[in-house]
Order: C-alpha cells, then structure tokens, then sequence
C-alpha cells in the first residue's frame, strides 16, 4: 500500500487496485510521457486520475509519474522513432529494433505510426474507433502470432 | 520509392518481410499493411477494410478461393489503392474468412502496375510505377 498525497486528498494506493481500475480503460494518446500498467501504455495524468477520481487539472504530470513510480509501474518518456521508410540507409533500425517493439503485441491488432505502436485491442474494428475517436492517423494491422500466421508455411513445424 | 522489409517479433528468427502500408479508397487515416506477394495471383484483403472503405460488397461477383490451406470467399470490387502518392484503381478481393493479419498485394493488382525490384540481400525492395 502506497500512501499518496495529492491535491490536499490523502489516497492509499495498491498496484492491483490501480492495475484493475486503469486496465478497464483504453489508453489515450501519449504525448510525452507514458506509465506501463499490465503492458499497456497510459499517460500517466490519465492513470492518476483515474484511481484518484481527481480532475487532471487537480495536479500535474510529475506528481502523477512519482506517485505510479512509486507504486513499481515503470514510467517512461516517449522517443522520437522514425518509420523504416526510405531514407538514408540505417541497418541497425532494420534489424531488430521493430521486433522488439512489437514483441509486446504478438497476435493483437494494432495501430502502427512509425515504429510506435499507438493502440492495440482484440480487433481492427477496435482500433480504428480508437483512432477516430482520437482524430489519429496509423498503420492497422495485427501482429502475427505464428510463422504461419505470418504466411510462410515453409517455417511451420 | 525504396522500402525496407519489415522485422517481426517471431521466435522462428524474425525473417524481415516485404510489408507495404496501402490507402484503400477515400480512407486516408488508416492504411492498410499488405505482404507484397509475388507469389499471389489476386490482391486481397480482409472483409473488414471494406466495411472501413464504406465499400458494399453485397451484390459483388464472388470467388471462392484458398489462402494459407483455408477457404475464404472474395468480393471482386474495383477499389482505388494509394501508396505513398500513386494511386491506381484495380480489381480487389475483399475476403471473409481471413487468415492474416494484413493484406496480399498479387499479380492482377498490384505487380500489373509496378516493377517491383526486390533486393532480400539488402532487406529492401524497390517499387517503380508502371507508366503505360
């Protein structure tokens, strides 16, 4: 149990209870900073505020990042990715670094800007309300789960 | 326009594919990924990019067909497809069941009107219109 202090309220805060209530809520936009709660990424304002059932305005991105640091959610800052399209030859960009961002998202539908997965759920349909509502722009699509999922028989046991 | 395959997170050793981002009609805020499959003889994407399109494949002629030892049915619809700034209008199958996670760019399509260079050595290909 965490105690947290914010906006003149006292709150006692437990990662399960944080974890249940933030997971039952799709993800908003990050737009610089984020917190991972059950391998999903949130702004770490929305999260807070959710548990707290204070109004953003009621404290700020810094506080809310301390308090869910402080509960072992890993918080972390957004970084400029850029898409694997044309330009100047940067093999290391090829070779892995993709997959490793994906990896998270096996079997999932996804929107994809760049390298940065912006949304995932259980269908497309999903995904693009979640772009609509949020007036963004992707790439949708879902990531196969299997080699033959990912269309090469050849691979398949 | 030269794109670089694409990693995958797979356990298999990740083989980088030729993935290709396509527009389907007017829809300009989502695209659509498609494997850019020499080895297809239509172009064909799932159902639901239809219904994404605002496409009514109801009264389209139909083809029954196999993809990845599954059978699917496929709505021909004339369909304008963009990528990147060339746009072109060519028979699509949107299908229904669909096994993939993304399209299949095949010959009818999509190889009629480009040259499509692939280079696997340098994990990449090239796509060039086709003029005429």
């Amino acid at each position: 149990m965490t105690t947290a202090q914010v906006a003149g309220e006292v709150f006692e805060l437990n990662p399960v209870m944080v974890e249940r209530t933030v997971l039952a809520l799709d993800p908003e936009p990050i737009r610089e900073h984020y917190v991972v709660i059950g391998g999903r990424r949130y702004p770490p304002k929305q999260a807070l505020a959710a548990v707290t059932g204070l109004d953003r305005s009621d404290f700020t991105t810094h506080q809310a990042r301390s308090i869910l640091r402080r509960l072992g959610f890993g918080v972390h800052r957004r970084r400029p990715v850029s898409a694997p399209s044309g330009g100047p030859d940067v093999p290391e960009r090829r070779r892995g670094s993709e997959a490793a961002v994906l990896r998270p998202y096996v079997g999932r539908w996804v929107a994809q800007d760049g390298l940065e997965v912006l949304f995932d759920a259980e269908s497309p349909q999903d995904v693009v309300r979640w772009l609509r509502r949020n007036g963004l722009s992707a790439t949708v699509w879902r990531v196969p789960a299997t080699a033959v999922e990912a269309g090469s028989m050849q691979s398949a046991p | 326009m030269i794109v670089p395959y694409r990693d995958l997170p797979h356990d298999d050793g990740g083989r980088p594919r030729p993935l290709l981002d396509i527009a389907v009609a007017d829809v300009d805020d989502v695209r659509v990924r498609c494997l850019v499959d020499s080895g297809a003889q239509n172009t064909l994407l799932p159902g639901w990019v239809a219904d994404l399109a605002g496409i009514d494949c109801r009264d389209a002629p139909t083809r029954s067909l196999s993809v990845a030892a599954a059978a699917t049915t496929a709505a021909l619809i004339p369909t304008r497809l963009t990528v990147a700034d060339h746009s072109w209008e060519a028979e699509i199958g949107f299908c229904d069941p669909w096994p993939y996670g993304w399209g299949l760019l095949g010959q009818l399509s999509f190889f009629r009107y480009f040259t499509v260079s692939f280079r696997a050595a340098d994990l990449e290909f090239e796509l060039e219109p086709v003029t005429s």
